[in-house]
């Protein structure tokens, strides 16, 4: 461990002691300070079902009220809330509500207490008690009061109390269960929900990551690949180290032949996509394998009740067809979609189409329990422009969006089925989620033209072909350990890989196979398990973590040469642990420290090895708050990897290279200050560095490819402009704006800044709405991926060894038209 | 389920711990972004300008391995691809800290294996120069940096620029004049492309020596041609008719013309070195 590493965990560990013993220790979970009357209620108002909602059970919005000296609500705030309008009908409601006022040595005085508001749907009978596998903590909101500060005359003596006649007695307890959001597990953990989604237009389920502070994500090799992730000082390429997990099932592929953990999302419609939830290192025991710099969780949803067809026309012949389902009385996870989506390109060799369908249907399973199913089937075929030299564009040989082969491209495919079974049961909570994947993929590129091969060309042709089958489960209980509302989760996981993979040097532009380098059957086997404890050793101070263990095994049947079957397996441990400080109501200070892993690649293994992880060992520390209207988080953090892997054009694949950290810093708002406006701002600081030297990389440099900075915002406004043929005309308008600065590229270069805009504006009259999106609005010329290595695009010619600039040309401005019926 | 506490006590205590709570981080945050990393990846492309001079004592006039002064009166060379490498050249090697404390030494067979290594840097561009003229500049060639350790010199053909229809089609052309004792002649000496080939049929001279050095800013690479090394060899006085004061023409198929393409050979007769632009920085 470095000084520097030290020191800042030093630094965190200081906040979280000082936030815990300098803090007033306010929450009292039994019975009230010495002299100290709570307030009581005396009349109570009970919010009204809005019209516009339809629901079946119980909704419960959490509030912090300030009681007056005369018992009156003088002021109101959502501490949890649900959302629209339901926010907004509870603080209406609770300014109607009196109390007998708190007194403290018999004077009343100003309290501010939490009271929850419960809805009942209008059209359901009342369920008292109804459970939701929602997780949150309510035990702790209801325990936290405060006493304002006395009010005081203009002489300095105290406001009489008014008198508020004979009190009424007070309502029977009723047992409540809050709605909303589970607290935030790491101070960098992010949470982006259809708002902030669907501010900016967004081409795929990939491009919705961008509003993930941290995150730039490019296409480098056609619209079909999958995208390269950049995390939080992570080069994640195609997801190795960031783990992805879509309607339940694992995204990420185990030793697949283009990258370790390849994570393609193109099956994933972004209408459907409801909310990411993106969780920051591997500090949680449930992050498993690729969770080097994170996690994802894509959950699906669609809540448009009726059916809905979209149609988009765009720039470079690009047309595509959404259809989607959702039946008004269900959640909007229980929906069906389908997209189908084709383009000219851009550019020569970029044409592409595909087709996708989702279905999820959550059905409940008697009282305390919910199934979810869904199935998910995607195919797409790709053409791939491959890199520009820098010198050839200058020269005039090339122009931007040309391309030396035009053969480049692939085809992808997907298929997953998911069952997941969620409910409580008395103390226990669980959930098990079986699933099946398909995966097949197909690449062919070249970056390197005629370099090694002068004749017939350096082609490859990259062939993946995997099964996956797997479940995850856990069964969490509450318990009485250190304080009342402890809970201890324990996790089960497991999944298996069967892969067909191979890797062949392809002559000039025909089919024809010189030689292959790859020719194997993998099977990868991944058994994991977690203890996941939740303890509040004193009062604000919650203690989350515990430990996961991992162990992996391969066969792999190497058919390019004889006997070539071998075999190995190793096991991983890894401690996490968070320590979460309530230093004021909605404001956390958190730190958190964890080890985790990424699998290392099947073939690259000897017969009876000792299966080498790349260990990474991260730390972070910062503050959330979160109130009505505003969620704000900052946290600085560390990562250090035992090695890692870079990107080598030569090989068409990443290679190994020594330890490396990273350090960085991030800051995230969020601001919804009426239902009809969203802004999301997310400002990521960090450098990535070898720790260690080789022939290739100096100690100290920094790691290539990764942005330093990246600012990305979001920011939407649908207003109801008008009341037209007696229905509402709601208008649209919001854009996604992109910065990234400082690209570290090979032999000590940066590439080009990127600065990008989308916007989309949209009128909506009830059943029919028109839109224009615009992708890359300013027309920013833009490369969406630099590199620098040798090449040779001349056949026959002697060939320049020296490296020279290469990139992948960013999308010009594209314009599409939209019409959706909404029926 | 409610419990009110607020003092004076409680309020400084939060306000301490929450303003503890925001500082703290970014004081970390301050020291982690101040890493001890260099600031940009490995390594650095840098421009190679390129000059070709001939060895001082080819210029002065020498004496050869038979006892002939050799002066020199002009020597054209079709000068083609230059590429430095990371590996050593043949006869220099590290030698070890400890001898016979340090383990087997690595045997050679003779005269040894020269591995060139990585390449770091080139000049692709062909130019036919007269080393006896000056220094001549060639385009300017690439690289990165790096230690630079050895070096191949091709024969460009066919030959390229202003002189390059004196070389009559050869690759090399040396003028001068020969004296010893009892024989004085003006010769001239040239090889054709066939004639310089190596054993993989290439007119390539692998293994040159490149002065060691660390290259790590924008330089010039000069390469020196030393001709007394191609004509060390060559006994004029087997050259048939040859008579004292006449011109001569040595045949190829005679043995002073073949000492001479052997020498043309020799990787020590092109010798390179660098030396980095005095206002680059690294």
């Amino acid at each position: 461990m470095t000084r520097r590493t030290a020191v800042f965990l030093g630094l965190a560990l200081a906040v979280v002691l000082a936030t815990a013993l300098l803090g007033p220790a306010r929450a009292q979970s039994n019975g009230s300070p010495e002299g100290v009357v709570m307030p009581s209620l005396v009349i109570r108002a009970e919010p009204p079902w809005p019209a516009t909602e339809s629901g079946i059970r119980d909704v419960v919005v959490l509030l912090e009220v300030v009681v007056g000296v005369d018992g009156d609500v003088a002021s109101a705030e959502v501490a949890e809330g649900v959302g629209e309008p339901f926010d907004a009908i509870a603080l209406e409601t609770v300014k109607e509500w009196r109390f007998e006022p708190a007194r403290a040595a018999g004077r009343p005085v100003a309290a501010r207490i939490r009271v929850p508001l419960r809805f009942v749907p209008t059209e359901a009978p009342r369920t008292e008690g109804t459970v939701s596998p929602v997780n949150v903590d309510v035990a702790p909101a209801l325990a936290t009061a405060e006493i304002e500060p006395e009010p005081r005359s203009k002489d300095g003596g105290s406001i009489p109390a008014a008198t508020t006649g004979e009190p009424a007695p007070p309502p029977a307890p009723v047992e409540v269960l809050v709605v909303g959001r589970a607290p935030a597990r790491t101070a960098g953990a992010v949470r982006r929900d259809r708002a902030v989604l669907e501010a900016a237009p967004h081409h795929t389920a990939s491009d919705l990551m961008l509003a993930v502070p941290g995150t730039f994500v490019t296409q480098h090799s056609g619209d079909g690949k999958a995208h390269q992730i950049f995390f939080r000082g992570f080069d994640a390429v195609h997801g190795q180290d960031l783990e992805i997990w879509v309607g339940g099932a694992p995204v990420n592929q185990v030793s697949n032949v283009h990258g370790q953990g390849y994570a393609d999302l193109h099956f994933v419609m972004p209408e459907v996509v409801e909310r990411i939830e993106s969780l920051s290192g591997p500090y949680s025991p449930d992050q498993g394998d690729f969770a080097v710099a994170g996690s994802m969780c894509f959950l699906l949803g669609y809540p448009e009740p009726g059916f809905t067809l979209r149609t988009s026309l765009g720039s470079f012949g690009a047309r595509r067809v959404f259809l989607a389902y959702h039946p008004e009385a269900q959640p909007a996870a229980s929906f069906a979609a389908f997209e189908a989506n084709q383009s000219d390109g851009f550019g020569v060799g970029r044409a592409s189409r595909r087709a996708s369908g989702i279905v999820q249907w959550v059905r409940p399973v008697g009282d305390d329990a919910a199934l979810t199913v869904s199935a998910a089937s995607f195919a797409g075929r790709f053409g791939s422009a491959g890199v520009v030299r820098f010198d050839d564009l200058e020269s005039g040989r090339v122009e931007r969006f040309d391309s030396y082969d035009t053969n480049q491209g692939g085809y992808s495919s997907r298929t997953q089925l998911v069952a997941s079974l969620e409910g409580s049961d008395g103390a226990y909570r669980y959930a098990l989620a079986p699933y099946l994947v398909f995966t097949d993929l197909t690449l062919r590129h070249n970056y390197t033209g005629f370099l090694d091969d002068p004749v017939d060309g350096d082609s490859t042709q990259q062939q993946n072909d995997a099964t996956t089958a797997g479940f995850r489960a856990h069964l969490e209980r509450t318990l009485t350990l250190l304080s009342s509302y402890d809970s201890v989760e324990i996790g089960v996981a497991s999944r298996h890989d069967a892969i067909d993979q191979a890797q062949r040097n392809v002559r000039g532009t025909t089919p024809n196979v010189s030689s292959t380098t790859i020719d194997a059957r993998v099977h990868a086997t991944t058994v994991s398990g977690y203890l996941d404890a939740k303890l509040h050793p004193i009062p604000r101070l919650l203690l989350r973590g515990g430990a996961r263990w991992d162990a992996v095994g391969f066969v792999v049947q190497d058919h390019t040469r004889e006997g070539g079957q071998r075999s190995s397996q190793g096991a991983r441990f890894g401690p996490r642990v968070t320590a979460d400080v309530a230093v004021a109501p909605g404001l956390h200070a958190i730190a958190s420290y964890g080890q985790g892993y990424r699998s290392p690649q099947a073939r690259s293994l000897g017969d009876g090895e000792r299966a080498p992880f790349t260990r990474v060992w991260a730390t972070e520390g910062g503050v959330r708050h979160r109130g009505r209207a505003l969620e704000v988080a900052g946290s600085a953090f560390y990562a250090q990897l035992s090695d890692d892997v870079v990107f080598l054009e030569t090989v068409s694949r990443n290679e190994p290279v020594p330890s490396t950290e990273r350090r960085g810093a991030v800051v995230d708002f969020v601001a919804q200050p009426t239902p009809w406006f969203t802004s999301a701002i997310g400002l990521t600081y960090t450098r990535a560095a070898f720790r260690e030297a080789s022939s290739t990389y100096d100690r100290g440099a920094l790691v290539p490819f990764v942005p330093e900075v990246v600012l990305r915002s979001d920011l939407a406004a649908r207003p109801r402009l008008a009341e037209l043929l007696g229905r509402d005309l709601v208008g649209t308008a919001g854009f996604g704006a992109t910065w990234v600065h400082r690209r570290p590229i090979p032999f000590g270069e940066f590439g080009d800044d990127v600065a990008l805009l989308d916007a989309r504006v949209t009128l909506r009259l009830n059943e029919i709405e028109v839109g224009i999106e615009s992708f890359n609005l300013l027309d920013r010329e833009w490369n969406d991926g630099e590199f620098v290595y040798a090449s040779n695009f001349e056949p026959n010619a002697a060939p320049s060894l020296i490296p020279v600039r290469h990139f992948t040309a960013g999308a010009p401005r594209t314009v599409f038209g939209t019409v959706t019926l909404y029926l | 389920m409610i419990a009110p506490v607020l003092s004076p006590r409680h309020l400084a205590a939060s306000i301490v711990g929450a303003s503890l709570a925001i500082v703290l981080p970014l004081v970390g945050t301050v020291f982690t972004a101040c890493g001890e990393d260099s600031g940009a990846t490995t390594g650095r492309r840098v421009v190679l300008a390129t000059t070709v001079e001939v060895a001082p004592a080819a210029e002065a006039g020498f004496t050869n391995a038979f006892g002939f002064e050799i002066t020199l009166d002009r020597v054209l060379i079709s000068v083609g691809e230059l590429r430095y490498f990371a590996g050593a050249p043949i006869g220099r090697r590290d030698p070890p800290l400890a001898p016979g404390l340090t383990g087997p030494r690595l045997v050679h067979a003779h005269p040894g294996h020269y591995v060139a290594g990585d390449e770091l840097g080139e000049m692709l561009d062909p130019l036919t120069v007269d080393v006896l003229a000056g220094p001549a500049a060639l385009p300017d060639g690439q690289g990165i940096t790096g230690e630079y350790l050895s070096a191949s010199f091709r024969f460009a053909s066919p030959p390229v620029g202003s002189l390059a229809d004196d070389l009559g089609g050869a690759v090399v052309l040396v003028k001068g004049t020969a004296a010893s004792a009892d024989l004085e002649i003006a010769f001239e000496l040239s090889a054709a492309h066939d004639q310089v080939l190596d054993t993989y049929g290439e007119p390539l001279i692998a293994g040159c020596p490149f002065t060691a050095v660390t290259v790590d800013r924008d330089g010039a690479v000069i390469l020196t041609v030393d001709p007394t090394l191609w004509l060390d060899q060559v006994d004029f006085s087997r050259e048939p008719d040859v008579v004292t004061g006449e011109p001569v023409v040595l045949d190829p198929a005679e043995v002073p013309h073949q000492a001479f393409v052997r020498g043309l050979k020799k990787a020590a007769a092109y010798g390179f070195s660098f030396i980095p632009n005095p206002g680059a920085s690294p």
